[in-house]
Parts: C-alpha cells; structure tokens; sequence
C-alpha cells in the first residue's frame, strides 16, 4: 500500500514513518502542512494519506480541508486524520461530505501497530473509522430520559462499535459472535432508538453519531 | 433714527409740493407713491428694527441711508424748494444702488466677503459722488436739453459746461449701470455657492436685491440709449415702482433677519429653564442647536488633561482644522477655556453666541463638562475592563496552544518511544522490561488524556476554529449533568462575545456538576442589538463571575428564579 505523511512536527513524522515502513507500507512521499499535502497527493496519487489535523498555514483545521478535498477530487484514494482533539465535532464535519474512505483518530492511538494496520486497511476498503475515545464521550453523554437506557450492555457495546465505522462482519469478529447475531442487535437497537435501518455501514456511523449528538 | 424719520415724513410733503410738476415718481400716480413710501420708509424702519434687535452698526446704517438716498430722488424734483437741497439730493440719490451692493455682499456675515469686495466697494462710493459732485459743478439745469425733475436750479453750479455736463451724466448713468449688474452678480453667486443654513438666512435681502439689480440696470441701460426719462413715460414709470417695490422686500427681509435674531435670542433665554427642567447630557447642545437653527452644532468640553475634547457623553471630539468652514467660539471661565462651540458660521456668529449665550449657558457648561469628564472615565474604564477580560481570553489561548504544540506533543512522542521499547522487550522476552514499559504506557496515556482536559478546560480550540455551536456541543458531551441545547445559533458572532457566551455556560454547567441539578436547557438568541443567553434548571450560579463578564461587554445578568437571563448588546 503507497502512503502520504503529512505532519508538520518532524519527529511525529519520522516516527509515523518508521511505524508505517515497519508494519510493511510504502511511504511514498511526506509533507509539512496543507499545500505540500495536496501536491503530493496530485503526484503520487497514494492509495492512502495520513495527515495532522493542525497543520500550517493556519494550523485550525487544514487536515480536515484536506479530507474534503482529497476524497472530492481522488476518491481511491482514502484520508486518515490524526488529532489531538476529542472533538467529536471535527469528526462529524469530517464524514459529513464523504463519509466512506475516511478516519479520524487521536494520535497516540496510531503507535499501537495493529490498530494503525486496521485502520488503513478499513478505509482504504471504503469503510469509517471513529476513534473509539470520541465515541465513547458521545455514548456518555448525559441525557434527559436517556434513550440509550433502553439498550442492553451488549447492544451498547455494538452500537459503540457502529458509531467506531465497523461493519456488522467487524463487529462480529470483535465479538466472537456470528454476523447473523449482529445483524440482529442492530436491527433491535435501531428499532429501540427509531433510527432507520441502513445496510450502508459508513452512512449508519453518521446516523448513529449525529443521533448520539441529538 | 429720530433724523431719518422726520427727512422721510418731510419727503411727503416735498412730493405732495411738487406733484402737479410731474418732476417726481411718487407724486405722478398713487402706485408710485406707494412704491416710494414702501421702499424709502421701509428701510429706515428696517435699519430702526436691525439697531433694536442687534445693535448691529453696520447694517443699521446701510439701511437708513438707502432708505434716505432712495427718498432723495423726490427732494430733486422739489419745485420751489431750496436749490441746495436739491442739489445735495442730486448727489446723494445715485448712492442707493452701492448702499444696496454693500448690503447685498455682507447680509449675514460679518464683513462683505473678500478684501477686493471692499474695495471695490469704497472705490464705487467715491465714483458715484465725486462724478455726482462732478456734474453738479458744471451741470446748469436750464441748458440740459433731457432735465426732467430740476430744470431751474442748482446751487452748487460754478461754471456752466454743457458738453462736459452731458458727459458726465452718461458716465454716472454707466457707473449706476455697472454697479447694478454687480449687485446681480454678487447675490446670484451667494445664493449659489451658499450652504443650506447660510442660504435659509440670506435669501430674502438676495433675492429681491437680484431684482431691484436687475430693474435699475434696465432703467440705467434704457438712458444710456435714450437719456430722457420721466413719469410719464410708461417704461420708466413701470420700472420705478418695480425698483420701488424691490426695494421694500430687501427691507423686509433685513427686518425678518432682525426678527429671528429676537427669536433666536428668546429662545437661547429659555435655555436655563429647559435645562433645569431636562438635565441629561447632550442637552445644552440639542438646547443650542435648536435655539441656532444648526442642527450639525456641538458643544465639546475640555477634558481634565486638557488633550482633548468630549461631547456630554465623554465621547471624543476633533476639533476642526481652522479654515474648514467651521464656526469655533470657546466658552471661558475665570480666563480658563473650559469648552468650546462648533457651528455653522452663517447660522450663528461667534459674536452673537458669546454675547447671548454665554453668561446664560455658563452654569449649564460647567455642570455638563463634569459630566463629561465622569462618562469619559467611564468609557475609559468599561473599556479597559473589556481589555482586561479580552488580554485573559488571549493568554488562555495561548496557553492552550503552547500545551498543544509543546507538551502534548512530547508526551506522544514519549509514548512512540514507549511503545518500541515494549515491542523490544516482548521480542527479547524481557519480562521485567515488558511489564515496565507496559505500566510506563499506561501511565504516559493517563497523562496525555489530563493534559487533553485540562488543556480544553483552559480554552477550547472548537470555539475559535468552529464557533459557539460546536463549543457548547462538545461542551454538553462532557458535561456532568445534561445540558439540552434548545436553541443555538449556527452563525459566527464577535469573538468577545463567543467567548462571553461559552464562559457562561461553561460556569453554569460547572456550578450545576457541583450542585447535582437536574439538568440545565440552554436557549441563545439574537434579538434585535442584543444577545440573549437564558439558562434554565441551574442550581446555584457564580453570580459575581458571570456578571464581571458580561458586564465587560456592558451586558446584564438577570435570574428569575432558576432561570438566569444574559443579556450583551451587540453591534
């Protein structure tokens, strides 16, 4: 798989690098802020980007203007944004538009190798990824006759993992379960939450994450 | 004025006298009579009415004396009267016209304009009475072939020149011409470039002086063709009464800008009384604005470090460049200069505001310029709260940023590091090593995860990369207690008050954890020049910080049970 770095902190990046190159990835370019990403991109055109979501010029939210436009203009290839910010708000702006192909992640999550691999090969495949920590702040949010009462352990545990991007087949092997069993949790959770049912697993991650914002 | 008034009576039955001769205007028919009597009367009682009003010298002169000279005509044709008498009037008649020009140029303002007009104007009285002179000296009545209302004597006569006589008389004829056309041009030209104010005052001494300009350059230019004129030729009869008539109207606006002096006058009297009955700060301006007819007339104060100068409400005022056409008379107290006045010089003269204002409004003054001084240090100090809230809001930023860029980073690159050294230790089946770096991991991630709250709790980046909306969102998803967002606008407001708003709620929403409330709901709004925040549900909130906020933004916090209100004006 051929990847672009782009981190404007440079032992950040070399070390993303080195993590990258290890777990057997092609690092095909790197960049420092949002330009020299979108040059890259244009001539290399990697089958993924990892990009800082601060980044010059302005260093606000230059890696979540680059989602956009990378996945508007090259949608093979996929967008992984890195944070510092438990901002489920950035995360939701980012799916907004493209909601398939793309990642949000907080940056120490990356150097654990196996979720850095996981994560690539999923949106690179065309499925979301939502940090686990931005879903977890979402599903904990404190709410007036809370629908998520409702839901039983294991149904919390699944629809957390739906909020994550993962598809029902994911889940399943997250779970020891089948995938018939899953299916059947999800169709029971949207039921009990009065979310329509869509097959779509990267649109289900922006019903269920903005249901959880409601 | 008593002079005057006896010379014009007497003029009635000089007229009367001489009416079966047809050697005046007035005595041929009733209309002309009329004509004269408007006009020559009318502007001695204009001058009276102008020295009443105004004591103003100068115009009081110009028009008792056009009003003597326009009579004089009449004392020409005086049959059987004294020959010097009519000689004299002969002389003096002619200066109507530059009475007129000198009136015309300065009604209004206080000199005739320009330097040149001055001249001008001196040289046109000492033309029309050294050739009037002139002619009397050589003119004999009896050998004047086009005489009409003296054909018998002249006292003054020395030496009897026919030919010079009758080119003098077509010199005099041509100066009354020209100095006719003059007052065309110098009323047409005022009228024109005039502002607004300076033209409401002016044009009913200009407008009529067009007129009897451009009659007497007719009557002028008819005898230079044909040098023989009488009542009983229609034509000049006709232009008699309209240059009679014409005259009067000057007269009558020189009163009517008499008058609105008196208005003006009672009106600036009344302004102790209005002040006291309405002191609120701007008031001696509005006072003065109206009693002046100038509605762009200020009144600035000097503020105490004597820098600058503040309107009633402490705000800065420029005082204008001098020559920008702007009236400044300063108002002084024991010889200290504590205000000033800025008009609209045709409006109101400094002269006529020093004299009718200033020991009236003087009480007025000193009260309005403490109150200036105190909304002054008033807007200074509301201003330099809002700096103070502002310079903190800045350094949280700051310092939010720092942790981002600077100790964040470092405590995820430590965990990089970490994590290698794990993955080593595992590889070397180094089990001390192993569970070191596995504790090290988990101790560095609980710090990056303080660090991450604390540096949100400091200044959230959401709001300033995102806005309010997506603030107070992620502000709900951490809050201890639910905190339904009912109605949040979407739009980016001023930084300053963004950042007031969060502020609030973030207080409220810490205050309400403590308190174990139910929950809060949280309603933003704009209203018209005000921003409303209204919390419902909160349980006990930091009053004092929430109002020191606000109120550096001049907003107001009110609760109303467990409802707290939040009210900023904004732009």
């Amino acid at each position: 798989m051929r990847i672009v770095v782009a981190e404007d902190v440079m032992l950040t990046r070399e070390g993303i690098v080195r993590l990258l190159e290890g777990a057997g990835f092609e690092v095909v370019a790197q960049a420092q802020d949002l330009d020299g990403l979108l040059d890259a991109v244009e001539r290399h055109r990697p089958d993924a980007v990892v990009t800082d979501i601060r980044m010059p010029p302005s260093r606000l939210d230059e890696g979540l203007i680059a989602a956009q436009r990378i996945r508007s203009a090259h949608p093979e290839t996929a967008v992984l944004v890195l944070s510092q910010y438990v901002e489920p708000g950035y995360a939701m702006q980012m799916i907004q538009e493209h909601p398939e192909g793309v990642g949000y992640l907080l940056k120490e999550r990356i150097f654990d190798v196996a979720i850095l691999v996981d994560a690539l090969r999923r949106i690179t495949d065309g499925e979301t990824v939502i940090d686990p920590t931005i879903v977890a702040r979402l599903v904990g949010r404190k709410r007036r006759d809370d629908p998520l009462g409702r839901l039983s352990a294991r149904e919390r545990e699944v629809l957390s993992l739906v909020a994550q991007g993962l598809s029902n087949k994911a889940i399943a092997s997250r779970l020891f379960v089948t995938e018939r069993t899953v299916e059947a949790h999800t169709t029971q959770i949207f039921g009990k939450l009065d979310l329509e049912v869509t097959p779509d697993s990267h649109r289900r991650v922006l019903a269920v994450l903005a249901f959880l914002r409601r | 004025m008593a002079l005057a008034a006896a010379f014009a009576v007497a003029t009635l039955a000089v007229i009367d006298a001489s009416s079966s001769w047809a050697t005046t205007y007035a005595g041929a028919s009733p209309g002309s009579l009329a004509a004269d009597v408007a006009a020559g009367f009318g502007l001695i009682a204009a001058g009276g009415l102008v020295w009443l009003e105004r004591r103003e010298r100068t115009e009081t002169t110009l028009a008792v004396l056009a009003g003597i000279t326009w009579l004089a005509s009449d004392w020409i044709g005086w049959q059987g009267g004294p020959p010097l008498a009519r000689s004299l009037a002969g002389i003096a008649a002619p200066m109507t016209i530059v009475l007129v020009l000198q009136l015309v140029a300065s009604v209004g303002r206080q000199r005739v304009g320009s330097a040149s007009m001055g001249v001008g104007i001196e040289t046109a009285y000492v033309a029309v009475v050294a050739v009037g002179a002139a002619l009397m000296l050589v003119r004999d009545p009896r050998l004047d072939p086009y005489c009409w209302n003296n054909c018998t004597d002249n006292a003054l006569l020395v030496s009897a020149q026919p030919s010079l006589a009758s080119a003098l008389a077509s010199a005099a004829t041509l100066v009354q011409l020209a100095l006719a056309l003059a007052v065309v041009l110098v009323a047409l030209v005022r009228l024109a470039i005039a502002s607004p104010t300076a033209r409401r005052m002016t044009w009913p001494v200009l407008l009529p002086g067009t007129v009897l300009g451009l009659a007497t350059a007719a009557y002028a230019g008819s005898l230079l063709v044909v040098p023989l004129e009488g009542p009983q030729i229609e034509r000049y009869a006709a232009l008699y009464d309209l240059r009679g008539w014409s005259a009067a109207a000057i007269a009558a606006g020189v009163a009517w800008t008499a008058l609105r002096a008196r208005q003006t006058r009672a009106r600036v009297a009344r302004l102790p009384t209005d002040l006291a009955a309405a002191p609120r700060p701007g008031m001696l301006a509005a006072v003065l604005a109206r009693a002046a007819n100038d509605p762009t007339l200020q009144v600035g104060y000097w503020l105490s470090d004597r820098a600058r100068l503040g309107d009633a409400a402490g705000r800065t005022i420029e005082l204008p460049e001098p020559g920008d056409g702007r009236g400044i008379t300063p108002i002084v107290r024991d010889g200290r200069p504590i205000a000033v006045v800025i008009h609209d010089p045709d409006a109101v003269t400094s002269a006529q505001l020093e004299r009718e204002i200033g020991a009236a409004a003087l009480l007025a003054v000193d009260n309005e310029r403490l109150q200036a001084e105190l909304m002054a240090q008033l807007a200074e100090l509301e201003a330099s709260r809002e700096r103070i809230v502002e310079a903190g809001d800045r350094e949280r930023q700051a310092l939010e940023r720092n942790l981002h860029d600077g100790a964040q980073q470092r405590l995820v690159a430590l965990s990089y590091d970490l994590r290698v050294a794990h993955a080593e230790a595992v590889e070397s089946r180094d089990d001390a090593v192993v569970e070191l770096t596995r504790v090290a991991l988990a101790e560095v991630q609980q710090a990056i995860d303080e660090l991450r709250v604390l540096a949100h709790g400091i200044y959230p980046a959401v709001l300033a990369e995102a806005g309010l909306g997506p603030a107070l969102e992620s502000l709900a998803d951490m809050a201890p207690v639910p905190l339904e967002l009912i109605e949040v606008p979407h739009k980016r407001l001023s930084p300053a008050v963004e950042r007031t708003a969060y502020a609030v709620v973030a207080a409220l929403v810490e205050a309400a954890g403590i308190n174990a409330a139910r929950g809060l709901e949280l309603r933003i709004s704009a209203d018209g020049g005000s921003f409303i925040i209204e919390v419902g549900g909160g349980g006990d909130p930091p009053l004092a910080d929430i109002g020191d906020r606000v109120g550096a933004l001049g907003g107001q916090v009110t609760v109303e049970g467990s409802l707290l209100r939040v009210e900023i004006p904004c732009e």
